[in-house]
């Protein structure tokens, strides 16, 4: 991570990831491909592959592997190119777009009044084309985790596909469900929550739900007055990682079972994964229930998943294994709240969210909208007009035709200045922002 | 970070910490010290009832300046007023629809009447509250309780707050940078953990703190400063843990072109550090010196005095050697940590560029560029677009760079009520501009040859002689 730090010169040779730079082309990695000005194209790096663009065919053994990033290529047919390297930046004017998807103006606003920086937890929903995902694994690195719901099954894969081929995927999650119905499959965890979806407002309480949460007065005083009673009445349970995305379909199948202490509410994806999975373990040792059992992806995994996320990149599929923790509380892990945004394009569905947030106790409620302004830098010619012979009241002859072919030939005046593009996205979405209070 | 579960002491005010205040959209940063009074928003309290609390928690400053965490039940409307009128076609603006007059208001203080309290009577004592259509009355409700308010939440502090604190307060030590073009360059310069960024700033440590809150401690973050020392007050602010600052070195400018040229002498002592320390130095020393010129001479001649004045001398050149070898030290330490920066830089593999200031930033945009690996991202902000055009026009002759993109941001605010919602009346008139780009191996075959000029050529307009 850190590895830059000295100027040892002899690195140890490491790889490209979308959360951490490397100076050299390798097999397997993804580069991008500057063409031109807003032309740019992402390429898998691979032994022997080729990649055909305008200015000709780039061979990957011998124009990439092995090359600086930020180099210049020759193509075939005599262009050339450049070579980046990826950022999360770059990745989103050149991904593949299977939605409509966040630009980097609202993305960087979001992670800024979303407070995020490494460490962070973060929940988001829709995953869409993962534009914005990028931009926050990239953010929360290496320490923090995302998790990602998508409703869209093949999206979710997709996407969870990328993730790995762009080595962020031992920083997220992927969950094949909807949000609105089954939640982000994780509780009382969340620094951050994103809503990109039609209905925000009715994921709302999800979020709130997914929000750092602290402890009840009355478990965590019980707690501190007795702490050799030991009875944490949580318990923790194992589950795939890889499930999250395949489970969906027996996820279907599974519908309708009754799942383990009858006063569990869980959300749905994971009960579901727990009642496929002969491995979890699962061991009630709940004394009394409470509102509602919470489910926390146990945090802690920033050691835990980022060691499985580690070795997955070492053989071919071993299992990513993360805790589900299952408790009667949270553990007194939050007592802060957390930040929440909602990007919706109509105003009709602003005023909903805004309504429901005020109603889930959300405050500092601040809807806005950010707009790009380019200004192009240009050179321009400002002729000057002819006001005929400017001289004392003698010299009122006609002007000569000599006189007027100069006029015209030097009478101007070269500037620089900007001019702004003729047409610009005048409205992407409105970003809400609101926080939820310490509760 | 967020990985120790059961330890909520992280969420914890304690003493000594850097917090930021907030009411409403008001941010104030400050260092929570014992009986210290503090003034915000015209009341002053003391903090040191807040110790031991959660932060975001919200607090109510009673009488005695003393702060008490605000029950969330509280929160309720005052008015349950059913009436309301239609319209203002009733109301006159005649002054006289408050019978409460300022005295009374501040007797109602006085007796220790809550904010809240205070909305009601005022309610009460309006004649035309209850002709107020009902958005009046919500609108007039919320304007007196702001007023009256007596509430402070305590946060920790954090990029976003301190940012918008600065832009509300004090704009102008921040070259005007508003919070969402902050953003911006955050976002544009892949400002991550792990990275060697390049930070040149001259807003008060606001961008060098935020460019090391993304960081989190890991990598390293290099102030390139003008002038004497880093100015970097804001950084304090942020109140990072001890570990974020061993990540934290800085170069002073004015080695810059040293280095580059590879002459840069770190054992010997550099020329402005050094002129501002012996003048410190000097300075330090003046009071007792002065009447003696200079100490060391004088001490080798003055022996012959008598023995207390002797054992006075002796001790007064004790405390003088233990001071000087004290700055020996300091300055060992200096030229250390020089030295290091210089070898960060050497290197010329920076990850990432970031300049904020108030001078050109040409200048320094081309000389700081050469300490970046190539594929890698900068930002300069400026609070005018000119300079921003000329670098853009020199860094296009000169190549080594992509992406180059001149832009500012527009922002508006919203209000969304049910039945009222619009654009906020007010909004920034403009935030600075950003020039953003990702620097590329030199081209070493064919210099300045353009294959594909981002902007077209420019167009010579014919002056047809359209009047015959």
């Amino acid at each position: 991570m850190c590895g830059k730090d000295v100027t040892s010169g002899q690195e140890p040779p490491s790889t490209m990831s979308f959360v951490e730079y490397n100076d050299f082309i390798q097999d397997g990695d993804v580069a991008i491909v500057y063409l031109g000005h807003d032309s740019l194209m992402p390429v898998k790096v691979q032994q022997g592959a080729q990649t055909q663009t305008r200015f000709g065919a780039i061979r990957h053994s011998t124009d990439l592997i092995g090359q600086r990033y930020g180099s210049k290529v020759t193509c075939s047919k005599g262009g050339w190119v450049q070579v980046l390297h990826p950022t999360p930046e770059l990745w989103t004017v050149c991904l593949p777009h299977r939605t409509q998807i966040l630009y980097t103006t609202d993305i960087a606003t979001i992670t800024m009044m979303l407070e995020l920086k490494p460490g962070s937890v973060v929940c988001e929903s829709g995953t869409g084309s993962g534009s914005l995902s990028h931009a926050i694994l990239r953010t929360i690195a290496p320490t923090g985790h995302l998790h990602t719901v998508e409703f869209h099954q093949q999206r979710a894969e997709k996407v969870a596909e990328e993730f790995k081929e762009h080595r962020v995927d031992h920083l997220v999650t992927v969950r094949n469900q909807d949000v609105c119905k089954d939640g982000f499959g994780v509780s009382g965890v969340a620094d951050a929550v994103f809503l990109d979806i039609p209905s925000p407002w009715e994921a709302v309480r999800h979020a709130k739900a997914a929000l750092k949460r602290h402890a009840p007065r009355s478990a965590a005083a019980a707690r501190a007055s007795d702490p050799t009673s030991g009875a944490r009445p949580c318990e923790r349970v194992f589950v795939h990682q890889d499930l999250d995305v395949r489970l969906a379909d027996e996820a279907e199948s599974l519908s309708g079972v009754s799942v383990t202490t009858g006063t569990c509410s869980m959300s749905g994806q994971v009960r579901r994964s727990l009642e496929s999975q002969s491995r979890a373990e699962l061991s009630v040792n709940s004394q009394e229930p409470e509102d509602s059992v919470q489910l926390l992806c146990c945090e802690s995994h920033s050691s835990l998943s980022r060691s499985a996320g580690e070795s997955a990149l070492g053989s071919s599929r071993p299992p990513a294994v993360i805790a589900v923790e299952i408790g009667l509380e949270t553990r007194g892990r939050g007592p802060v709240g957390g930040r929440l945004c909602s990007f919706s394009p109509c105003i009709e569905q602003v005023q909903k969210t805004c309504q429901a947030l005020a109603d889930q106790g959300f405050e500092e409620i601040s809807p806005l909208e950010v707009l790009l302004r380019v200004h192009d830098v240009r050179n321009i010619y400002l002729p000057l007009p002819d006001f005929g012979p400017d001289s004392g009241p003698d010299s009122c002859a006609p002007t000569e035709p000599d006189s007027k072919q100069q006029a015209q030939n030097h009478a101007s005046v070269t500037l620089k200045t900007t001019t702004p593009p003729r047409e610009i996205p005048g409205h992407t979405g409105y970003l809400t922002f609101a926080t939820k209070p310490r509760t | 970070m967020a990985d120790n579960g059961d330890d909520d002491a992280q969420y914890r005010i304690k003493e000594g910490d850097y917090v930021v205040l907030k009411r409403g959209d008001i941010f104030k940063a400050l260092q929570i010290q014992p009986r210290k009074k503090v003034i915000f928003e015209k009341q002053w309290f003391f903090l040191d009832k807040a110790v031991g609390h959660l932060y975001s928690t919200k607090f109510e400053i009673l009488s005695g300046g003393n702060l008490q965490p605000k029950k969330p039940k509280e929160e309720e409307s005052p008015a349950d007023a059913k009436e309301a009128g239609t319209d203002n076609r009733h109301i006159l603006d005649d002054g006289t629809s408050q019978k409460l007059t300022r005295d009374d208001i501040e007797t109602l203080k006085e007796q220790g009447l809550k904010g809240q309290e205070i909305v009601q009577q005022l309610i009460e004592n309006s004649s035309t509250f209850r002709d107020k259509t009902e958005y009046a009355q919500e609108k007039y409700i919320k304007k007196k309780k702001k007023k009256y308010e007596n509430t402070v939440t305590i946060l920790k502090p954090s990029c976003r707050s301190l940012a918008m604190m600065y832009h509300g307060r004090e704009p102008g030590k921040i070259c005007h940078l508003r919070y969402d073009t902050l953003a911006q360059m955050l976002t544009l310069g892949n400002i991550h953990a792990g990275s060697k960024v390049l930070v040149f700033e001259t807003c008060a440590g606001l961008v060098l703190g935020s460019v090391m809150e993304r960081m989190g401690g890991y990598g390293s973050v290099i102030q390139m400063y003008p002038g004497g020392g880093p100015v970097r007050a804001g950084v304090e602010s942020f109140g990072f843990p001890a570990h974020f600052h061993d990540t934290l070195h800085d170069f002073p400018i004015c080695h810059v072109n040293a280095l580059l040229a590879g002459n840069l002498d770190t054992a010997a002592k550099d020329p402005c550090a050094d002129e501002k320390q012996s003048n410190t130095v000097e300075g330090q020393n003046q009071p007792e010196a002065e009447p003696r010129g200079n100490p060391e001479e004088q001490s080798m001649e003055t022996n012959a005095g008598d023995d207390t004045a002797d054992q006075e001398k002796k001790e007064r050149e004790k405390l003088k050697e233990a001071k000087v070898q004290g700055k020996r030290v300091k300055l060992e330490e200096k030229r250390k940590k020089l030295a290091a920066a210089a070898s960060l830089l050497e290197g010329r593999n920076a990850d990432g560029l970031i300049i904020a200031s108030r001078f050109h930033p040409c200048p320094v945009l081309m000389v700081l560029l050469k300490f970046l690996s190539p594929s890698r991202p900068f930002v300069v902000y400026s609070q005018y677009k000119e300079p921003l055009i000329e670098c853009y026009t020199k860094l296009k002759e000169q190549g080594g760079t992509v992406s180059l993109r001149l832009a500012d941001t527009w922002l508006r605010h919203y209000q969304v009520l049910p039945n009222r919602t619009h654009p906020l009346l007010l909004m920034s008139g403009g935030g600075g501009y950003i020039l953003s780009g990702t620097t590329v191996a030199a081209d070493r075959a064919k210099p300045a040859s353009s294959q594909r000029a981002d902007e077209p050529a420019p167009k010579r307009l014919k002056v047809t002689d359209t009047e015959g």
